[in-house]
């Protein structure tokens, strides 16, 4: 009788040590490495459109393709910070120590798209001294997700495993070629 | 109990190995974005000295002068080692050990360029001799060409430029000549009996009248904190076009000149051939409507391009070979191979103001870093770039793009506009006070095409010819006025004799 109660125990303790541990070792890397190719491709995106000055819609679709290609969805956010100078102007002169000079004004994902769309270039112009920046969070459950889940659930706000988000100043203006 | 032994060999083999698959791949993601960092730090700090070079150059009375702009320079170098060092975690008193990790910086400006590069040092000071490496600024390297005849009658060293500005000087046989100017493309030109330009020719078929003077307006700042509006009238628009027509019609009627300088008689600086020229005969310097000096596609570009291109490969391979032999000597050590520029990469440094940085040697992860960051200077004294000039309309008292539908509105209306270097809208410091600020130009920007940038591309030969002219008008008068380090008035030993 107890030597059945050992074998019940030890097939259970089996199936977790050579199934259960090895898949979520390796679904966790496997997030990790989504995780990468996010931060990866939404740096290059970011880095890219502060080079130039554009956000265009041809590095955009090949930004989401890039994501998509990890096996996960994603809600991607777009903020862009345009930089109004004009505030400052409106004083004859103006000190150092004057603050809150440069006012920004924020435009987001719907409203990016929106313009790439309507121009005939495809294309959204930035200039320099505006801020851009991106958050991806994935929307599905991944496998590594599930199965964490499934041994010890957590539950609240942490409903994403893969983030990635970056931000700069745009240092060109992309109406000079 | 067969399976309780298999299932501990398996767990044996297969744990260890999921352990250690995952701590590689950790290793490796690390690597990658350790990198990217690094990438972004290196970006992030080239921009910080650009931004130190404008700064310093707008604000700089001297800053075309060699030795003031060395001065601008080394400052933005400064810059660019307190930012990455900061990025790195080392600010202070450590900052400039980030310098070790950096092979050459390279500022290309209006008619050359500068490398801040490692170089052998060696001093005596009270009978005390020392040898080491240290990061040096070299010498302004201007991008020339040097052409000779086969029996090296003629021996002719262009200066080229950004624009279509270029300096000529050397032998035609025993005499010596030398002058610049701009090339300009003169079946644009209309001259009248005496050799005097009176119009030029847009593409619409209108002609823009430049005998006809502007006056310029601007803020100018005293030291009591009051700001007068100052009033200009000139006439560079015709000064332009007449010295342009004279410079160009000099180098067309000089034909031992026009079949030196070709690129099949480009010599090295140590006197050997271009192999990357090889029986190519075109005459460059012959300027007509098929060789425009402001078109791109045209030979005189094409040829100034290669020899921009070639130069500033040769200086930094030489450069970096100085790097990587004394690395060790340094504190780093590693073979340091150049990254290879892209053709975008070309194109951004052919046509406008840049600092190129690269780093390297710094290890990462389980890789060694080598990449590169180039970041375009858009507003400096040094070049007037085409596509960043402001116009601005007295009426409104706004100031827009060439391209903007409210300038052209404004201009239907009859309102006076007048175009300027965007460089005249930054802040500027007042001269006299300088913890005060203002603005040469206190028009506010227009919100369609500057706060918010037009999305739309227009080719500038495709607008209306009332902005054409407008257009035109600024961009002779701004390259006019800009100083050049390089001029030298017409010398001809003939002509003087």
């Amino acid at each position: 009788m107890g030597d059945t109660l050992i074998t019940i125990v030890a097939i259970f303790l089996a199936a977790i040590l050579m199934f259960v541990f090895p898949l979520m070792t390796i679904s966790e890397r496997n997030d990790d490495i989504a995780q990468m190719g996010a931060q990866t491709a939404t740096v290059e995106f970011v880095d890219n459109i502060r080079q130039t000055g554009k956000i265009t819609e041809s590095s955009y679709d090949s930004y989401i393709q890039t994501l998509a290609a990890t096996g996960n969805s994603y809600d991607v956010e777009l903020e862009v910070k345009v930089l109004d100078e004009n505030p400052g102007k409106k004083t004859a002169q103006t000190s150092t120590d004057k603050i809150g000079e440069n006012i920004y004004y924020s435009e987001y994902t719907s409203q990016i798209l929106d313009k790439i769309n309507k121009s005939t270039t495809k294309t959204m112009k930035l200039k320099e001294g505006d801020i851009i920046s991106v958050n991806v969070k994935n929307t599905n459950t991944t496998i590594g997700q599930m199965l964490k889940n499934f041994f010890y659930s957590i539950s609240g706000n942490d409903t994403y495993k893969i983030s990635a988000s970056h931000s700069g100043v745009v240092m060109a203006n992309g109406s000079e070629k | 109990m067969k399976l309780q032994n298999m299932t501990v060999i398996f767990s044996i083999i297969v744990i260890p190995i999921t352990l250690i698959l995952s701590a590689y791949i950790g290793v490796q993601i690390d690597t990658v974005m350790m990198v990217q960092k690094y990438d972004t730090a290196l970006m992030s700090a080239t921009h910080d000295a650009i931004s130190a070079f404008e700064l310093n150059t707008i604000n700089n009375k001297y800053s075309t002068n060699a030795d003031s702009i060395r001065r601008d320079i080394k400052a933005a170098v400064n810059t660019f080692s307190t930012s990455l060092a900061t990025k790195f975690g080392r600010a202070g008193s450590e900052s400039s050990s980030i310098m070790s990790y950096i092979p050459a910086l390279v500022f290309t400006l209006y008619d050359g360029y500068y490398i801040y590069s490692p170089h052998e040092y060696n001093y005596e000071y009270n009978g005390e001799s020392k040898t080491g490496y240290e990061h040096i600024l070299e010498p302004y390297i201007q991008y020339t060409g040097r052409y000779k005849t086969a029996n090296n009658d003629n021996d002719i060293v262009v200066n080229y430029s950004l624009d279509n500005y270029v300096t000529i000087y050397g032998y035609i046989g025993s005499e010596y000549i030398s002058y610049s100017g701009y090339l300009i493309d003169t079946s644009k030109l209309v001259v009248n009996g005496d050799g005097i330009v009176t119009h030029y020719k847009l593409s619409g078929g209108d002609n823009l009248d430049i005998t006809q003077k502007e006056t310029l307006t601007w803020n100018e700042a005293d030291g009591n904190n009051n700001y007068s509006i100052a009033q200009k009238s000139t006439d560079s628009v015709q000064r332009y076009y007449q010295e342009a027509y004279d410079f160009t019609k000099w180098v067309n009627s000089n034909t031992s000149l026009i079949s030196t300088v070709t690129p099949a008689n480009a010599v090295r600086s140590d006197g050997s051939k271009y192999d990357e020229f090889k029986n190519d005969n075109t005459e460059i310097l012959d300027i007509k409507s098929s060789n425009d000096p402001e078109d791109r596609a045209s030979a005189f570009t094409q040829h100034k391009r290669e020899i921009m291109k070639i130069s500033i490969q040769d200086n930094l391979n030489k450069a970096i070979k100085v790097y990587n032999d004394h690395s060790p000597s340094m504190g780093t050590h590693a073979n340091f191979r150049m990254p290879i520029l892209t053709e975008d990469d070309w194109e951004k440094i052919l046509t406008n103001v840049n600092m190129i940085s690269f780093m390297e040697g710094i290890p990462v992860g389980t890789k060694i870093y080598n990449n590169y960051s180039i970041v375009t200077s858009t507003q400096n004294k040094q070049y007037i770039n085409p596509n960043s000039i402001y116009f601005v309309d007295h009426t409104t008292n706004t100031y827009h793009r060439i391209n903007c539908p409210e300038l052209l509105k404004s201009i239907q209306n009859g309102n006076n506009v007048v175009g300027y270097k965007s460089l005249d809208f930054r802040r500027l410091q007042n001269p006299k006070d300088n913890t005060k600020y203002y603005y040469k130009h206190s028009e506010l920007a227009c919100y369609t095409c500057i706060v918010n940038s037009l999305n739309e591309d227009e080719e500038i030969e495709n607008l209306s010819p009332t902005l054409l002219k407008i257009y035109y008008r600024a961009l002779a008068r701004e390259r006019y006025d800009l100083d050049k380090v390089t001029k030298m008035i017409k010398y001809n030993k003939t002509d003087n004799e």
